[in-house]
């Protein structure tokens, strides 16, 4: 047959067959509910005002409700922690809610260890009559409670069952305890507590490593208060924030400088800060006492120069910025680092801002923060040690995870394997779990009813927001039913008919319906009153450490590092936090080892090559990354890999860097810092899958980054003598009648936090397509965080970092190139100033994505699956594309539409503010603003006009909906003075 | 020899096009009208019984979903009301088994099709437009194609928004 009669045959037989789909007979049901809920309106979302619990920040959260299952989860905005904004860990808190690893029901071992499905009763009764038998012979003592940080109801139900049998065995444990943080605030102003900080009115931040933009503390509220101390720059430049670390991490990205120094060398450079300023004759405002002098004699920047590698001048004109720019700030150590004296580091820097008269100012002491009953790594090594000398009899793991969080070598789990009943509250099988006997699997905390209460004035309330998914079982419920069984006195502190009783009970509010509807209850910020604070003597109680002499040996300084997606890897299992790049290295589900590119030359390494990490304790395989964003004497690997547990998405990626610590406490916390390793090359590895592997600008100092960052007002070009693009029109331009919708990004306040990334995912429908389908370049995301470092350059010592996080989305074009050669015309520019993206037009040429510019359109190279029940999450008002459809940043249409349409129910026009977007919504930084470009009102059109206003490759004439603002560089960083 | 046999080929295939795109073409003297779980009779109820279309279909003026009543609100009445009747016998055995009735959706749009009652009644689009004279249905029958095409002609006689991504997004 002749190849054109067989075309023919071919294409008359396929439409007969595609004739057949057109009869419009459908297949479908309609079902209805067998009782309706009057709450429930079939399409119509309805919002519950709840606590996030991924992390013991306590954020408020909005769990956005459709016909009865929750599909977003958006920060709520009367919270005054968060303010509205969640971080990506909180917007994927739906993903772990759908996990389909998570636990049906209870489970118990049997005698050949394997786990048995049980029911309820059963699974009750067995830790009932164990409670019970351990009670009746005399060891009620020997039952102990290990759990995540609770405050208010569940603290109270769990201490008054453990006083009820006996014990007093109660450990609150989190991986980062701020031990070290706390034990600095007891030794230099008598308060065992957590600070409080003040980012907005410092007027110069100086950070040893702590992770305020990612993880460490409170990171939205941090975020929030950072990008208004960065707009502050915008009217008046001033100040800066300096980083002295041994990595750069997301949060020494966004300093304006860095100082890179070996892992550990951090306290040194405090401390000749400390000596700097004490010494210089121009004295501070200080109210340290004349001991200091003399304890920070040995560190003068002279004496410290070799250890740290930073010259004296750079510290003398660090000291003297960070007195001058009074009130300054100085945040501590990272979370995981420290050094091998964690104490001795926060301590320094509670002296630094002693000296420079910060203290009272931007870092208060005035009210405790809940962190602070949190339990030190020194607690957890007693209770091994009390676990493996037969001491406990029956322990109670409720939300914590310690076997992977723990060091190997500390014991645990052997440790665990000694206890005669192990009960674990845990949602999926974990590293922990699998030394338990029974698994009572509690409720997501979207499931549940509880509170939690970071500082005093703020009660955050936790209701649920839909039935729970599979047959668990709130904890409060079983450890009332249990307290009750077992005849625990007094009877009236169990008397609660069930857990959600117990909590309204607890709270005894008069305004209990205000504070379902608020998220909680929030005192004025502005009610405690900051006590007197006077700097102890610190000559007994503190032995600085002492300036290393030597240059360590050929290994490396280990440096566990934290992404703000995998944390300490409690969500690794979200699919999500794992596709979406970690925003420091653009990498995608694996961990790394990053190594200086001296270091690799030294040791013969190579970008991919599979490397050993050996310390004294273990040793783990990963992936080499070379990288110029880590000291040469050290070894970054961050936490959250390496997980043994049986999930689909987190199970057996990269390697557990907790391997590599040792377990003996220092100063009461894990030895995150201590750690040497010697690395090798181990062969050609699995290459890391790395999203963006180019970070540099071209040299042409006319594109994007490099014109992305602005110098101070004073030395800005004025507008006139930039030379113009020439604009030229083939066709007529569009109209826009009505609205034109627009949005402004600014990089100036933008972290690369990647909050927005996940919360698109969410929103959207984003498939996640794992890690051979992103080594292929065919990620889903329709946003993503881009990075741009300029030239590294040093100034006054430091190094610039320079680096600017750019959010790339559709740009929505004026003059789309996508537009014109899309040859059925699925995509178009809408009258409101859309690139409409029509999915049931899409024939999948893909010639729209060849000729966009930006590169932000996603084609489904196949048809993506949701492991049941992660379907339940899909946002009913998004189509879910199928294969061979082309997909992109909408700017949230059906936000759009569900906003027109909800003013067109209340019979109103639409205002500014009624849409947002899902990555605006989510924003810590407020980066992202959204609005109508016909409203010049509107702060988007405002913004459009900015004198800091530009257009990502403006030169292509493309006249994108997106006006990007430059990020504003610190002042006097032009001159080099 | 060879041309005659690809003409019969091209012509054999051309007309099992025709053929099956006439058969799958809705046809007005044969709408769809599935057979139901229940037999539940419009008629009988909205112009023998009065009862208002958004006692059932309530969620029509603030859904996109017009909404169909839970079996609760069908055993409002029949836990009384004919309670000998087969077909309501049928109900009750729904509601003593604590199952929904899975009614066949005689109107179906596809999934990247957004439609929103909401909007159409806040336009005052009356129902029997779309759905035909179902008050007078005892058997809901498909009254009108649902094509795209139908739709884009009432919007762009009532001068309603014909933008793509009013209805597909």
């Amino acid at each position: 047959m002749e190849r054109r009669d067989f075309l023919k045959i071919a294409g008359v037989g396929a439409s007969a067959a595609l004739a057949d789909g057109c009869s419009g007979q459908s297949t479908d049901r309609l079902i209805p509910y067998l009782v309706a809920s009057d709450n429930v309106v079939p399409g119509v979302p309805a919002y519950y005002a709840t606590t996030c619990g991924a992390c013991p920040a306590g954020c408020g959260l909005l769990a956005k409700t459709i016909d009865g299952r929750v599909i977003k989860a958006e920060g709520n905005p009367r919270h005054p922690i968060n303010a509205g904004r969640l971080c990506a860990r909180g917007q994927a808190s739906v993903q772990s809610l759908y996990d389909p690893d998570r636990f049906r029901g209870p489970v118990g071992r049997t005698s050949n260890g394997s786990w048995q499905p049980i029911s309820w009763e059963t699974a009750e009764s067995l830790l009932v009559t164990k409670l019970r038998d351990t009670i009746g012979r005399g060891r009620g003592g020997a039952v102990a409670w290990l759990g995540g940080l609770q405050t208010g109801s569940m603290e109270r139900l769990s201490g008054d069952l453990l006083k009820a049998v006996g014990s007093e065995r109660r450990l609150f444990y989190e991986p980062f305890e701020y031990g070290a943080l706390r034990r600095a605030a007891e030794l230099t102003v008598g308060r065992r507590q957590i600070p409080s900080y003040d980012f907005d009115t410092a007027n110069f931040v100086l950070s040893f490593g702590a992770e305020f933009l990612e993880s460490w503390l409170s990171p939205v509220e941090f975020a929030g208060a950072f990008a208004r101390f960065r707009q502050r720059r915008v009217a008046d430049p001033f100040g800066a924030f300096i980083a002295v670390a041994p990595r750069q991490s997301l949060t020494v990205l966004n300093a304006d400088g860095w100082v890179p120094v070996p892992p550990g060398s951090e306290v040194l450079v405090a401390l000749s800060l400390v000596h700097a300023i004490v010494n210089a004759t121009a004295a501070s405002t200080s109210a340290a006492p004349s001991s200091i002098q003399s304890q920070v004699a040995p560190y003068s920047p002279e004496a410290t120069a070799r250890a740290t590698g930073v010259a004296p001048e750079t510290v003398r004109g660090l000291a003297r910025q960070f007195v001058n720019s009074s009130p300054s700030l100085a945040v501590g150590g990272s979370l995981t680092g420290g050094g091998a004296d964690p104490v001795a580091l926060e301590t320094a820097v509670l002296l630094l801002n002693a000296v420079a008269g910060n203290i009272g100012r931007t870092i208060r002491f005035d009210r405790p923060s809940s962190l602070d009953a949190l339990a030190t790594y020194s607690d957890m090594v007693d209770l091994t040690r009390a676990m493996a000398g037969g001491q406990i009899d029956l322990l109670l793991v409720h939300q914590t995870n310690p076997v992977y969080t723990l060091p190997a070598a500390t014991g645990f789990g052997p440790a665990l394997d000694r206890v005669p009943f192990v009960v674990s509250f845990s949602r999926e099988p974990d590293e922990t779990t699998a030394h338990a006997h029974l698994v009572l699997p509690d409720h997501h905390f979207l499931e549940s009813w509880g509170d939690y209460s970071p500082r005093p004035g703020v009660e955050g309330l936790r209701q649920p927001a839909m039935s729970p998914m599979f047959s668990t079982q709130a904890a409060g419920d079983v450890l009332l039913r249990t307290a009750r069984a077992v005849g625990a006195q007094p009877p009236d502190a169990f008397r609660a008919h069930d857990y959600a009783q117990y909590v309204r009970d607890y709270w005894n509010d008069r305004a209990w319906e205000e504070s379902l509807k608020n998220g909680g209850r929030f005192a004025r910020q502005d009610s405690m009153s900051p006590p007197e604070e006077t700097l102890r003597d610190l000559t007994s109680t503190i032995a600085f450490p002492s300036i290393p002499s030597t240059a360590p040996g050929n290994d490396l300084g280990l440096i566990v590092c934290t992404s703000p997606l995998l944390y300490d890897g409690r969500d690794a299992n979200a699919s999500w936090l794992q596709e979406v790049p970690d925003p420091v290295t653009k990498s995608v589900w694996n961990g790394y080892a990053e190594v200086h590119p001296d270091a690799a030359r030294g040791l013969g390494i190579a970008d991919g090559d599979a490397v050993t990490l050996e310390s004294s304790s273990g040793r783990i395989t990963a992936a080499a990354r070379v990288s110029s964003g880590v000291h040469p004497a050290g070894v970054a690997v961050p936490l959250g890999y390496g997980r043994s547990a049986p999930l689909r998405y987190a199970g057996g990626r990269g390697a557990n860097a907790f391997a590599l610590l040792s377990a003996a406490p220092v100063g009461g916390s894990l030895p995150w810092g201590t750690a040497r390793v010697k690395v090798a090359r181990a062969g050609n590895g699995r290459r890391l899958v790395v999203l963006q592997t180019e970070t540099r600008s071209s040299a042409d100092r006319s594109r994007l980054p490099l014109d992305a960052i602005i110098r101070p007002a004073s030395v800005i070009q004025p507008p006139g003598t930039t030379p113009p693009h020439r604009e030229s029109d083939l066709y007529s331009r569009h109209e826009h009648p009505e609205h034109r919708w627009g949005m402004a990004i600014d990089l100036n306040t933008c972290t690369g936090c990647s909050a927005c990334v996940v919360a698109c995912y969410a929103e959207n429908n984003v498939p996640v397509v794992g890690e051979a389908g992103c080594a292929d370049g065919r990620e889903m995301s329709w946003i993503r965080i881009e990075r741009y470092d300029a030239e590294a350059r040093m100034s006054q010592g430091i190094r610039r970092t320079d680096t600017v996080s750019m959010p790339m989305l559709c740009q929505q074009c004026d003059e789309a190139p996508c537009e014109a050669v899309c040859p059925v015309f699925a995509t178009y520019h809408n009258p409101e100033g859309l690139n409409a993206q029509v999915y049931a037009r899409c024939v999948g040429t893909r010639f729209c994505s060849n000729n966009c510019p930006y590169k932000v359109r996603r084609f489904n190279w196949t048809r993506y699956e949701w492991p049941s029940p992660l379907e339940l999450q899909l946002n009913p008002d998004v189509t879910v594309r199928s294969s061979g459809v082309m997909e992109k940043c909408t700017f949230c249409v059906q936000r759009i539409q569900a906003a027109k349409n909800d003013a067109g129910r209340a019979n109103s026009t639409l205002s500014d503010g009624d849409i947002t977007p899902a990555c605006a919504q989510t924003c810590p930084a407020h980066a992202i603003v959204f609005g109508d470009l016909n409203d010049p009102a509107s702060r988007v059109s405002r913004l459009a006009g900015d004198r800091r206003a530009f257009r990502a490759l403006e030169e292509l004439n493309t006249r994108p909906a997106i006006t990007y603002l430059k990020r504003v560089a610190p002042a006097g960083d032009a001159k080099g003075t | 020899m060879q041309a005659l046999r690809r003409s019969i080929l091209l012509a054999g295939a051309a007309l099992v096009t025709v053929i099956i795109a006439a058969e799958v073409q809705p046809r007005p003297e044969h709408p769809f009208a599935p057979e139901q779980p229940i037999a539940f009779s419009h008629r009988v109820h909205v112009i023998d019984d009065g009862i208002d279309c958004a006692y059932c279909h309530g969620a029509a003026r603030r859904s996109r979903f017009a909404g169909i009543p839970s079996v609760e609100r069908c055993m409002g009445c029949h836990e009384i009301v004919l309670h000998e009747h087969p077909e309501v016998e049928k109900l009750a055995r729904y509601w003593q088994y604590r199952a929904p009735i899975r009614w066949v959706k005689v109107y179906s749009v596809p999934g990247f099709v957004r439609f929103s009652h909401e909007a159409h009644m806040r336009a005052r689009v009356s129902c029997a437009r779309c759905h035909g004279a179902v008050e007078s249905m005892d058997v809901v029958a498909r009254a009108t194609s649902l094509q795209m095409g139908w739709c884009i002609d009432c919007h762009r006689s009532m001068h309603a928004p014909v933008d793509c991504l009013t209805c597909h997004f």
